[in-house]
């Protein structure tokens, strides 16, 4: 894992002193809201409906143990004993008093985290596969990349007034597992015809309002050119972007407005007369590699060469003598890389709980997990689930009854009851309408593991307002919670996708009051189930037939 | 009957509070109320020296109902603020 060095450390020791001042002068009235928002929003704070809340940034998904237990003390200590994982792959707090904000924020400095572009117009905290580093198709580590965009993009004068917010993904595997499509830049890593490894550009992705996949106005770009061309986008953005109206601001609207052949003309022109000053201030290939250094898997040559086969075989015997643990294996377990290891996604999906929230009894528990069998490190995911990266096939069933007991083996990731879900009205000031109990309703309707497992996979997404921090727009089904008329009513779109055949839902038709939101996905999984063909997933199915037959199925009676 | 209160948030702790005849309370039930638009009006601007004594933050009107001596907000998203998230809080 990365870690500090001397600049890192100091800078965020000095932003926790610099905002410890402002909160003092905010309470002793020589700042006004209206002078402070903006600097509190700068670090994280956010004033939500009940309460302030603190945003943390976990870069690209990635955390140490240590961190993780940090996190659970912050939860018991100054909020109320939980905390919620975002699809930004952060943390929330939703109950921290601002007094204690600046003890919080020099608490996490001391594990090498802060607040700094969790808000704000700035490039956002860059997120990543959370399977990074130990993905059987990975080409290669996409994290060092992304650091090297975390040290750039932290604090660049050029780009901390930018005309709106700015989300950068990255992946280097094949099978999009970070939705970079969906993002304001994403990239993704492939080999060129000679097999060398670097990046397609895809620019102008995004959701809110006005969801858009992102176009392609790069197909391969060589690692090191990554943060000159990064700095030619911004800048064609930074100029051209607009001001004057918050709804079209982000960069998905400028490249449709101009079309990615322009957007992307610009950009090379921007990237051809930069170079010669940007490409110098560069890191040089020294310190590429210092960077990557830190992300080397900690498991040794020796040990992954060393395997002969005995920790697999343990696990099918395990899998074979123990139904239970086989069906949670079947949802929770990724190839790996090194033979004779797994990757394991823990699931803070139960059925009827609220995605993405964990207890701080669960982060001790799972960081605990992390020390014995992942080499201390967690991942978190997009989906609001954490990922154990580094286990040993022999380990998985010792693993899986350490989180059975702190209540994280949910088997479903990946199936229906795997519900993405922003914090909704419950929490949010924006929201239109409630987002859990939606969650919560359908995790329960939905059924067991084998009836989710009969329905194979499925993304649900639920959105409590159109800024769609629940990825509504990506979801096999999406779910979209307004107001109308005082009441909150449900929206449901069909055959969205968040991997490498990104596409955002078809409205199907007219929204669903709540407590009937619970029938009509059910009427839409029946409808899957009986038309689908042998093998076929609900977003092949709905890609064969389109939205009719469900429509039908909703709407006819 | 409806009428209006003004709410907001306390500047330090953040929580939800609302203007009462002697000062500022977490309990609706304390929170004084305007009947019309033109005295809702006047009870905004005077939660407002408030905001300069540093105590809440965001002021603003909420419009409540009145039954059986009790204040109910009329929309959902005050109902929340004022009782509190609609689902358990997974550390409670």
């Amino acid at each position: 894992m990365y870690r500090y060095d001397e600049f890192d450390a100091q800078v965020v020791r000095e932003r926790v002193a610099q905002f410890r001042g402002q909160v003092a002068r905010r309470l002793a009235g020589e700042l006004s809201e209206e002078e402070f928002k903006p600097l509190r929003l700068m670090n994280g704070v956010y004033l939500q409906l009940h309460a302030y809340m603190l945003r943390v940034a976990v870069p690209y998904g990635t955390l140490s143990s240590r961190q993780l237990r940090k996190l659970a003390h912050i939860a018991a200590t100054y909020d109320k004993n939980y905390g919620h994982f975002t699809t930004r792959q952060n943390i929330q707090f939703n109950w921290p008093q601002l007094r204690d904000i600046p003890d919080i924020l020099g608490e996490l400095s001391e594990v090498e985290m802060h607040a700094i572009q969790t808000s704000g117009n700035c490039i956002r905290n860059v997120t990543a596969d959370p399977f990074a580093g130990a993905a059987a198709d990975e080409i290669e580590d996409p994290r060092p990349i992304c650091e090297l965009i975390r040290q750039w993009s932290t604090f660049h004068p050029e780009f901390t007034f930018l005309p709106r917010k700015f989300k950068i993904a990255v992946t280097g595997a094949p099978k999009d597992r970070a939705a970079i499509k969906v993002h304001d830049i994403g990239l993704r890593m492939h080999r060129n015809a000679a097999g060398a490894p670097g990046f397609e550009v895809v620019v102008g992705g995004g959701q809110g309002r006005t969801p858009m996949i992102g176009k392609t106005i790069r197909r391969w770009l060589a690692r090191n050119e990554i943060l000159a061309y990064l700095e030619a986008i911004m800048r064609v953005y930074n100029l051209h972007g607009r001001r004057d109206n918050k709804y079209k601001a982000r960069v998905k609207i400028l490249v449709h407005e101009i079309g990615a052949e322009q957007f992307a003309a610009q950009v090379e022109r921007e990237y051809e007369n930069s170079a010669g000053q940007t490409r110098k201030a560069l890191p040089d290939a020294d310190e590429i590699r210092r960077i990557a250094r830190h992300f080397a898997p900690p498991i040794g040559e020796a040990e992954a060469k060393a395997d002969d086969g005995e920790g697999a075989k343990k696990l099918r015997a395990a899998r074979a003598a123990d139904g239970g643990f086989d069906l949670w294996c079947r949802a929770s377990l990724a190839a790996h890389k090194i033979p004779g290891h797994a990757i394991v996604t823990v699931s803070l999906k139960p059925a009827g709980g609220i995605p993405g929230d964990a207890t701080a009894e669960q982060m001790r528990s799972v960081a605990g997990l992390a020390e014995r069998f992942s080499h201390g490190e967690v991942r978190v995911s997009h989906e609001q689930n954490l990922v154990l990266p580094w286990v040993r096939a022999a380990e998985v069933h010792e693993l899986w009854r350490g989180l059975r007991d702190s209540g994280l083996a949910a088997a479903n990731a990946g199936l229906a009851g795997d519900i993405i879900c922003c914090p909704g009205l419950d929490y949010c000031t924006l929201a239109t309408a409630r987002s859990i109990p939606v969650a919560q309703q359908l995790g329960v309707r939905l059924g067991g593991t084998k009836r989710q497992r009969d329905i194979g996979g499925l993304s649900i997404n639920i959105s409590g307002c159109i800024n769609a921090c629940g990825h509504h727009h990506v979801g096999n089904i999406g779910i979209l919670g307004l107001e109308k008329k005082g009441r909150e009513f449900y929206q449901i779109t069909l055959g969205g996708s968040a991997d490498e055949n990104a596409a955002i839902g078809d409205i199907i038709g007219p929204g669903f009051a709540a407590e009937e939101v619970g029938d009509a996905v059910d009427m839409v999984v029946g409808t899957y189930l009986k038309i689908r063909r042998a093998g076929e997933t609900f977003i092949d199915a709905y890609r064969r037939v389109g939205a009719e037959p469900f429509k039908e199925a909703l709407y006819a009676a | 009957m409806n009428g209006w209160i003004v709410s907001a948030n306390d500047l330090v702790v953040g929580t939800v509070v609302y203007y009462a005849a002697d000062g500022w309370s977490g309990d609706i039930g304390d929170a004084a109320v305007a009947a019309d638009r033109i005295a809702a009006k006047k009870l905004l601007a005077a939660s407002e020296s408030a905001v300069r004594d540093n105590r809440v933050v965001e002021p603003y009107l909420v419009e409540v109902e009145l039954c059986r001596g009790k204040l109910s907000p009329l929309r959902l998203r005050e109902q929340l603020r004022h009782r509190g998230p609609s689902v358990a809080q997974a550390g409670g």
